[in-house]
């Protein structure tokens, strides 16, 4: 038996050996459980941040402290990008209002009047006959139900239905494959 | 012998004991650890622990959706919805100033009517002092505050800051830290009063009251949704899209409207009545153009109610004040007279100026004899004995069938708040007699409502068919349009019937000459003067209802106006108070309706029935 045999064959009956296999086996997973755990940490920090994020933003749309940063901007420039929808809705709402003020039938007569129009006769009237007129329309302030019609995907058209509730078809590997890509990209971006 | 002063090594079997032993504590300790996590979780108190925790992770909140416009025909809103602010104090802010809070807001709410008032400092002074105990951590201290004067405010709030920007340590600085402005949306009405006893108001709780508002209330109001959202802030979720409140789109035309609160108003002045009520409406589906009553209020101050509207004063006459109406209801005699064939348009009577019926004598207006009449005299003259005498050949169960076909004594059904039914007393009442059918004849010891009359009669207009009034044309909810279609309620005449009654009441106004007529248009019409009983039930009043119906134009029908001037006393006579009334407002009316005269029209007509 050679020197280097015999220096293996000591090598491999050393009992110090299969401690250290142990070992290392011991430290390699408890490694593996700290680095998914500081994923997991990780990912759970940013999620919360922007969470509350939101969530603060969702309060300030209902509530602004009188000398917040973004109240006092909001004055100056109405279509600022921190302006919430909600803000955005109410600053709409006081729009059409203004309009509906400014075109009452008051003012509009007042300011016809001033311009030097009066109210119209019945015998100063001059009717003509123009082909292709239409009456005036009622309001129309959105499109009536109907039944909707709709492209199913599949060459075939739907009739009826909501169209919004009508679910694309979608394979369940096809599902599973965007989770894991979604997956992954969560991933990726709870790297450091 | 060696002695040796070292300890005992510890024979290899007890130290494996002793590790064994320690390993086993550990994993005893770890076990007991799990076996106390599973009891957790499967104990009967797991439940109760959980939901206490659950309290923690959700909180409640009630979102409200925006209320619905009510627009006119044509889309112009006459009430919409304009941002308010709630200011509040957040009593958990250490460094807010109470004086400073109180004094900037009692200065600059003082053009505020609500706020304008010396105890309104040291009111918001003593509750923005409080401390946050028992929970309280807020507190209201002004409400329906405006854009301007939020504006204000900041404007203080960052000259305070300025002014404190180097002493920010300073435990007395003025400042506005710690105040809160909410926004919320608060009812408006662009167009004050106009249509106001149509409209109705909204109250500062989202009460609807009066007309469409109170009427329409949960449809306008939308449906508030309260919703547990997530504290936890990895669980943090999107708002609720709660939809708003359906707008309304009425059947009223604004410029026809005004119109007639107008006319109305101006009349009402020159003739010194009490009150008075107009309505305009379409005979073809019974839309309503226009719907006046006095007094009116402007909504935008509902408050002042009870100042306007005094005592049991209608809010809206056209719907909730019933009346006798006098002789315009003789149309609805005549119309089931010549329905039922007790009489035909060429039917002669004898009036000797009394007719005898139920022990007692009905007599004429001017208590006159008017000799031998047709029944377009009759009408025309307006002869209560004739009609009398009319009603007494159809007979009582003939005339009161027709009546409640034409939906005298019961609810139109118009989708309005307050609306009263009437009265019609039948055959079998405790309080009917046999003179009723004379009196009824000629609309006196029956109620009604303007607006009950005017759908009854705009049967005649409508080749004898009655359609449901109605106010409301189409709504809109989550972002459809559903139109109302007309409803017809009932056909108490046959079209040839209508079309008879409509040419003696046209020619009638043409005999007569009428205050009514309008020129270029062959309306007809009838006029109505109402005595009016005291509360004895004696007519010993001289006061009178003035009334006139009419419709037009006579070949067809696009409008039909009903006028009631309640208690004049310039003239007691429907034909002198309430006709020229019509008059001018069926003048204006067509304009606003592109109504040609009915020469031109019917040329146009013709001309487009040759043209291939």
């Amino acid at each position: 038996m050679s020197t280097s045999s015999r220096f293996q064959q000591a090598y491999a009956q050393a009992p110090w050996r299969l401690q250290l296999q142990l070992s290392g086996a011991f430290i390699l997973a408890l490694i593996a459980a700290w680095m998914i755990a500081a994923m997991y940490l990780d990912v759970s920090t940013r999620a919360a941040a922007i969470g509350r994020q939101i969530q603060e933003m969702q309060v300030s749309s209902r509530s602004l402290s009188v000398n917040s940063a973004q109240s006092a901007g909001a004055e100056s420039d109405p279509l600022s990008d921190t302006l919430s929808i909600e803000e955005l809705r109410l600053i709409n709402e006081n729009l059409q209002t203004q309009l509906a003020y400014l075109s009452s039938d008051a003012l509009m007569v007042d300011r016809a009047t001033k311009m030097g129009f009066k109210p119209v006769a019945a015998d100063e009237l001059l009717y003509l006959q123009v082909a292709g007129y239409l009456p005036r329309q009622t309001a129309q302030l959105a499109p009536p139900p109907g039944p909707a019609v709709g492209e199913m995907g599949n060459g075939e058209w739907e009739v009826g239905g909501d169209p919004y509730r009508r679910q694309a078809p979608q394979a369940m590997l096809e599902w599973l494959r965007d989770e894991i890509l979604r997956a992954l990209e969560l991933v990726r971006e709870a790297q450091p | 012998m060696k002695q040796t002063l070292a300890s005992p090594v510890p024979h290899r079997s007890s130290l494996v004991r002793r590790y064994q032993f320690v390993a086993l504590f550990f994993a005893a300790a770890a076990v007991a650890i799990v076996a106390q996590m599973i009891r957790l979780q499967i104990s009967p108190d797991a439940i109760e622990l959980r939901s206490r925790g659950q309290l923690y992770t959700q909180e409640l909140h009630t979102f409200f959706p925006a209320r619905g416009e009510i627009r006119d025909r044509w889309g112009n809103v006459l009430a919409g919805n304009q941002t308010v602010y709630e200011i509040g104090v957040d009593l958990q802010t250490r460094s807010r100033n109470p004086e400073t809070i109180a004094f900037t807001l009692s200065r600059v709410l003082s053009t505020h009517a609500e706020y304008n008032r010396p105890e309104y400092y040291d009111s918001v002074f003593t509750a923005a002092s409080r401390q946050p105990i028992s929970g309280t951590v807020y507190a209201v201290l002004a409400d329906y505050v405006t854009e301007t004067e939020v504006a204000e405010i900041r404007r203080w709030s960052q000259e305070y800051e300025q002014l404190y920007q180097d002493r920010a340590d300073d435990k007395n600085r003025q400042t506005l830290q710690g105040l809160i402005i909410r926004p919320h949306l608060m009812r408006v009405y662009p167009e004050k009063d106009l249509a106001s006893g149509v409209i109705g108001f909204v109250n500062r709780q989202g009460e609807g009251f009066f007309g469409v508002e109170a009427r329409y209330n949960p449809l306008l109001a939308g449906e508030p949704q309260t919703l547990p959202m997530s504290t936890d802030p990895t669980r943090a979720q999107q708002l609720p899209a709660i939809p708003d409140g359906a707008t309304l789109i009425l059947t009223l035309d604004r410029e026809i409207q005004r119109m007639a609160e107008q006319v109305l108003d101006d009349a009402i002045v020159a003739n010194g009545a009490e009150g008075g009520s107009v309505v305009i409406l379409d005979p073809r589906n019974g839309e309503i153009l226009a719907m006046v009553s006095t007094p009116r209020l402007d909504l935008n101050q509902y408050w002042q109610y009870s100042d306007i509207f005094p005592g049991a004063t209608p809010f809206n006459r056209a719907v909730s004040r019933d009346y006798e109406p006098g002789s315009v209801y003789k149309v609805l005699t005549m119309a089931g007279a010549l329905d039922s064939g007790a009489v035909k348009p060429e039917t002669t009577f004898l009036d000797t100026g009394s007719f005898a019926i139920g022990g007692y004598y009905i007599h004429n207006w001017n208590w006159g004899a008017w000799g031998e009449q047709n029944m377009t005299g009759c009408m025309q003259h307006s002869l209560n004995v004739c009609l009398a005498w009319v009603a007494s050949q159809m007979g009582t169960d003939i005339f009161y069938s027709y009546m409640q076909k034409f939906g005298i004594g019961r609810l139109t059904g118009i989708d309005l708040d307050g609306e009263v039914p009437g009265r019609l007393k039948i055959p079998g009442d405790s309080d009917w007699y046999d003179v009723e059918l004379g009196t009824n004849s000629f609309g006196q010891g029956v109620a009604v409502t303007p607006l009950q009359l005017s759908a009854a009669i705009a049967s005649v207009a409508n080749q004898g068919e009655m359609m449901s009034p109605h106010i409301v044309m189409a709504y809109v909810e989550n972002g459809q349009q559903y139109t109302i279609p007309p409803r017809p309620i009932s056909h108490p005449i046959s079209a040839e019937t209508a079309h008879t009654l409509t040419e003696m009441l046209a020619v009638s106004l043409e005999d007569e000459a009428s205050d009514a007529l309008v020129p270029g248009y062959r309306v007809a019409g009838k006029t109505g003067t109402a005595s009016i009983a005291g509360p004895t039930g004696l007519y010993d009043s001289d006061l009178t209802n003035a009334s006139f119906v009419g419709w037009g134009p006579v070949d067809d029908p696009r409008f039909l106006i009903y006028v009631w001037i309640e208690k004049p006393t310039s003239s007691p006579w429907g034909s002198v108070v309430a006709a020229p009334i019509f008059s001018q407002l069926a003048q204006r009316l067509v304009v606003l309706l592109n109504l040609p005269p009915d020469t031109i029209r019917l040329a146009m007509a013709a001309q487009a029935s040759t043209t291939p």
